[in-house]
């Protein structure tokens, strides 16, 4: 019945990213590619050298860029860079958040998301197998 | 389409008495709607013409309030600014904020958050006491200076940002996006002295720090006043405080006038 | 410590795993400039730095997350000693892996 009364979200509200901006999926994505690190950096820790290899490696190099990227562009943000000043409100709103620098961030991290996945495969795949 | 045209809208409502229920249940209303009726309108209408026992919480009507905040459709809207055409869909799931305690139906307990609110001591902290019980001035403020908490002054309260962050979905202690807005408004206004009296609410394990910038409450804010902002600047501010040792507090300048005289006439009882 | 101060620890760190973790890659991977950076006194160097950085900025992030989970100001408190301890452990660890590894017993 408490359950019921407190009408909490839980962990069911992180994944609930229709409807809002594309900041929660990134904030989602990038908590996920955290855990996955942590689980692979406790065995690659345990078992000196040890290293998934193949595709597990093409997998790995997307989690370490997607999180390396994008933890850059949230240490510009969460200091107060790139997104704009604070302005008078008036209708239509334009909140600096969602629009302007901190959207083209997002635009070049993505963009530089997918070439480094590409470069990094390539390595991983045809370049280490040989 | 002119006004008068009506449609009729199907309307699914979450009902729930904690008091007397065990689990909510989805109660579904027809109603007539034309270009103007907004969510409230027809809620009020079910209420009148349909099913008495509804219960709603509203004020103004007009966005001022913030009151009928509520989740439309699955995401958190003001009820009496969003009109239901606007929407474009035949059946509107209306559901009372998530991540409040729920009194009945659509109303949600804003206590715990008042509460919250509190402890971030949301109003001007000075420390020259003689010149406030007998002012001699007035504190000088350049429009820049006040550019600088003017957005984030224009919140009503209506607590649709906390209902939205994913962060407060799990953690019923974070202080969430509205509270740290309130703050930073009170730290970056140019008159406030009490930056150090709230860091240790603010600097807290539950405080700024949990928040991992979503921007899920800029995105809802029925005001523009972007809580998301507030809180990046806000840790900028304690970065600031931290790292290098500057405070945000700042001196403001007071403007001697002449005209003002008399003191204040305090209640008795007070001091 | 403050949160403040821990969470700026946090992106330093994250920006010295950046560092030192593409270093490490380098001297593990391409043949001719990996073997000069292992013979020189870069390497323990490096590997050091990195994993005290990478102990730190992990186990900071699942401090983040268990504290976001489980409410309570005594559980966070909790949450952080532990997340401490187990830090130290860890970083003891890897510290007698490395000695093995630069030093090895005959």
């Amino acid at each position: 019945m408490t359950i019921y009364e407190e009408n909490r979200e839980g962990v069911s509200g992180w994944f609930r990213l229709r409807r809002y901006s594309i900041e929660r999926v990134l904030y989602l994505m990038q908590r996920l590619s955290g855990i996955g690190i942590v689980i692979f950096a406790f065995v690659h820790l345990l078992y000196t050298g040890w290293h998934p290899g193949g595709w597990g490696d093409v997998i790995l190099g997307v989690l370490v860029t997607y999180h390396t990227l994008n933890g850059l562009r949230l240490v510009l943000t969460e200091h107060g860079f790139l997104i704009g000043k604070p302005i008078r409100a008036v209708y239509p709103y334009r909140k600096g958040t969602l629009y302007g620098s901190q959207r083209y961030l997002i635009m070049i991290v993505l963009a530089l998301f997918v070439i480094f996945v590409f470069i990094w495969s390539y390595v991983a795949l045809v370049i280490s197998t040989g | 389409m002119s006004v008068d045209k009506e449609i009729e809208v199907r309307f699914k409502i979450f009902r729930f008495n904690p008091k007397i229920e065990f689990a909510p249940s989805w109660q579904e209303y027809k109603v007539k709607v034309n270009r103007s009726t907004t969510v409230l309108d027809a809620l009020l209408k079910i209420k009148e013409e349909q099913d008495p026992t509804l219960a709603i919480r509203y004020s103004c009507r007009q966005a001022v309030c913030g009151s009928c905040g509520m989740m439309i459709n699955d995401k958190q809207m003001l009820a009496c600014f969003t009109r239901v055409l606007e929407l474009g869909s035949d059946v509107i799931k209306v559901a009372p904020l998530k991540n409040y305690r729920i009194i009945k139906d659509l109303v949600t307990d804003f206590n715990e958050l008042f509460q919250k609110e509190k402890q971030v001591k949301p109003y001007i902290i000075r420390h020259d006491l003689e010149e406030l019980l007998s002012p001699t001035g007035t504190y000088k403020q350049t429009e820049d200076e006040l550019l600088r908490y003017i957005q984030f002054a224009d919140c009503i309260e209506c607590g649709m940002c906390n209902s939205a962050c994913p962060v407060s979905a799990t953690d019923p202690l974070y202080l969430g996006p509205m509270i740290l807005n309130r703050a930073y408004r009170f730290i970056s206004d140019p008159r406030d002295l009490g930056f150090e009296q709230r860091l240790k609410v603010i600097d807290s394990e539950h405080g700024c720090w949990r928040c991992h910038f979503a921007a899920s409450c800029s995105a809802v804010c029925p005001k523009g006043v972007d809580p998301a902002k507030a809180i990046q600047l806000l840790r900028r501010a304690l970065v600031k405080k931290a790292i290098l040792g500057i405070s945000s507090s700042k001196k403001v300048e007071l403007i001697p006038m002449e005209h003002i005289k008399g003191k204040l006439e305090l209640p008795r009882g007070w001091r | 410590m403050k949160e403040s101060k821990r969470m700026f620890l946090h992106y330093i760190s994250g920006i010295i795993i950046l560092v030192t973790g593409f270093i490490h890659l380098i001297a593990n991977n391409l043949p001719d400039i990996g073997t000069i950076i292992h013979e020189s006194a870069l390497y323990p160097v490096n590997l050091i730095m990195l994993l005290s950085a990478l102990t730190y900025h992990m186990l900071n992030g699942v401090r983040v997350i268990l504290i976001e989970l489980i409410p309570g100001r005594c559980a966070a408190k909790a949450i952080t000693w532990i997340m401490f301890l187990v830090g130290i452990a860890l970083y003891i660890y890897g510290l007698q892996v490395f000695l093995n590894l630069f030093w090895p017993v005959e």
